[in-house]
């Protein structure tokens, strides 16, 4: 074996490893640079996260710098107060998600064979209390847990079996999940589809973001309002039926809608076209924060319709 | 001249009387001729009047603050249509038959890509957790409506009627419904193009107002 062959062969198995840690999915053109090494956020993403995914969250994330609020508008304002915060910022906004998320895990991710639980006792904050929807699914009509957040589903299962469960990520290692606030999100490939190229860079970053703060919400409440969880929509919605609707007026969808709202008035680049999109968007999920007036009833008082529910999150990190 | 063959044979006396005559004479001519000039010009001719071309700003001549407030005398009878304060909005211009075309048959596609309700309601769960891909893409397909009306303002007629046919379709979702009335008022506003605006339930006109 020559030099040049030898040359050949370990740069060869470079690529390969590199290639490697992005796990077997990757379906990105260019060498993968590990995204969890992104020092622009604290996203840590699992192994079987394609490299393309991970790139397009980190830009979206990024992009947040370039679409700065405008902090006296009162949408803006009013979207500050809902989500207790002072910094609008793009850094102050980067922290507020990465607060709620840390971890991002592939769609199709078998957590349930990746948990495990400890031998140590552990105790959690109210421990009998939990959203209707794990406890009593009749009395919110069939809501279903429906959640990308998966964090704060292994957190409630684990509450729910007095356990806590420990999540192992590939790529990651051991993470235990003593809070929803330990943040573990799962993508699947419908928030990365890009039509070909058919929008903007702006349109998909703004969107990805409402998808991600949307998210980030699910992360916060306690006891009934744990995970803030969706409700069934009611008769003659756009999603009549499914478990898209918001009963809570701070909830994840509200969150995100307010997120795509004011970054769309940020955009000072948006053309006539991505403005239209992007409006489009933002009330298919605006419409999903129910008029208390067609909320179902039997709800728990804490976690009634119409009304800010209390955010403050069990456990801690 | 004919002051010296006339004083030539007459008396002082009388010659003095001949001048204040004289003097009187041409006062008399000299009122005559200011009189005429001053009617001359207070009234001239039609013929000897000086045409002048109409410049724009004396084309819709601005009427004073008390003759906009003067009320109409009872009994009068109402003056022709005001002259419009506000600049005419300007024509759109036109577009030629290919474009037309061209945007008839983007209007077709963007139609096909809009779901219905009852196709929304066969989403799987997991789906509709946040926007689902059938709107995302239909949304993207509306910003092509808009951003052809933006680069063609022609078709700004063409645009308000997809829009309000977006905006009445029973079958449609809500939140789109809601996008295209939305448009269609802002099109209309900025093109001053006339245009039927849609019917709507009040659910579809409230959810726009979100963005309007």
């Amino acid at each position: 074996m020559n030099l040049k062959m030898l040359v050949q062969l370990v740069l060869g198995l470079s690529l390969l490893v590199t290639l490697g840690a992005c796990g077997p999915k990757n379906n990105s053109a260019s060498v993968c640079v590990p995204p969890s090494s992104n020092p622009s956020n604290k996203l840590h993403f699992e192994s079987g996260v394609p490299c393309n995914q991970a790139a397009a969250l980190n830009e979206a994330v990024s992009s947040l710098v370039t679409l700065p609020l405008d902090s006296s508008n009162s949408s803006v304002g009013l979207m500050a107060r809902t989500m207790k915060t002072d910094d609008v910022t793009p850094a102050g906004l980067q922290n507020w998600m990465e607060d709620r998320v840390q971890y991002i895990i592939n769609g199709d991710f078998k957590i349930r064979s990746h948990l495990y639980t400890t031998n140590q006792p552990f105790s959690y904050s109210e421990p009998n209390i939990l959203p209707d929807a794990y406890t009593n699914s009749a009395s919110v009509q069939g809501a279903q847990i429906i959640m990308l957040n998966v964090g704060t589903e292994v957190y409630a299962n684990g509450k729910l079996a007095k356990q806590l469960y420990i999540v192992d990520l590939p790529g990651i290692g051991y993470v235990p999940m003593p809070s929803p606030r330990t943040g573990m999100l799962a993508i699947g490939p419908g928030l990365f589809n890009s039509l070909g190229g058919a929008q903007s860079a702006v349109v998909l970053n703004i969107f990805r973001l409402g998808t991600l703060f949307h998210e980030a919400r699910h992360s916060d409440g306690h006891g009934k309002t744990l995970g803030f969880m969706h409700s069934v929509c009611p008769p003659g919605h756009d999603y009549a039926g499914l478990p898209a609707c918001d009963l809570s007026t701070n909830g994840p969808y509200t969150i995100g809608a307010m997120m795509v709202k004011n970054l769309t008035n940020a955009c000072t680049n948006c053309t006539a076209g991505d403005l239209l999109s992007l409006r489009a968007m933002y009330l298919d999920v605006a419409n999903r924060v129910l008029d208390p007036a067609k909320a179902p009833i039997g709800l728990a008082p804490d976690a009634s319709a119409g009304m800010d529910w209390d955010d403050s999150p069990e456990g801690s990190r | 001249m004919l002051l010296r063959v006339w004083t030539g044979t007459i008396l002082p006396r009388e010659a003095d009387k001949m001048r204040a005559s004289r003097a009187a004479f041409l006062v008399l001519v000299l009122a005559v001729l200011g009189v005429s000039i001053a009617f001359w010009l207070k009234h001239p001719s039609p013929e000897s009047a000086v045409v002048q071309a109409p410049t724009p700003s004396s084309l819709i001549s601005e009427p004073s603050p008390t003759e906009l407030s003067s009320p109409i005398p009872t009994g009068a009878t109402a003056p022709s249509p005001p002259i419009s304060l506000s600049p005419p909005p300007p024509a759109a211009p036109q577009v030629s038959e290919a474009l037309h075309q061209q945007f008839l048959d983007l209007s077709q596609e963007v139609f096909k890509s809009i779901p219905t309700k009852s196709q929304l309601a066969k989403l799987p769960p997991e789906e509709v957790h946040y926007t689902p891909q059938v709107m995302f893409t239909a949304s993207v397909e509306l910003g092509k409506i808009a951003q052809m009306v933006s680069d063609h303002p022609g078709l700004a007629s063409d645009g308000l009627k997809f829009y309000k046919e977006c905006a009445e379709n029973e079958e449609s979702p809500t939140s789109l419904r809601a996008s295209c009335y939305a448009e269609f008022q802002r099109l209309s506003k900025s093109s001053g193009v006339s245009s039927d605006a849609p019917q709507v339930p009040q659910s579809v006109s409230d959810l726009a107002q979100k963005v309007m």
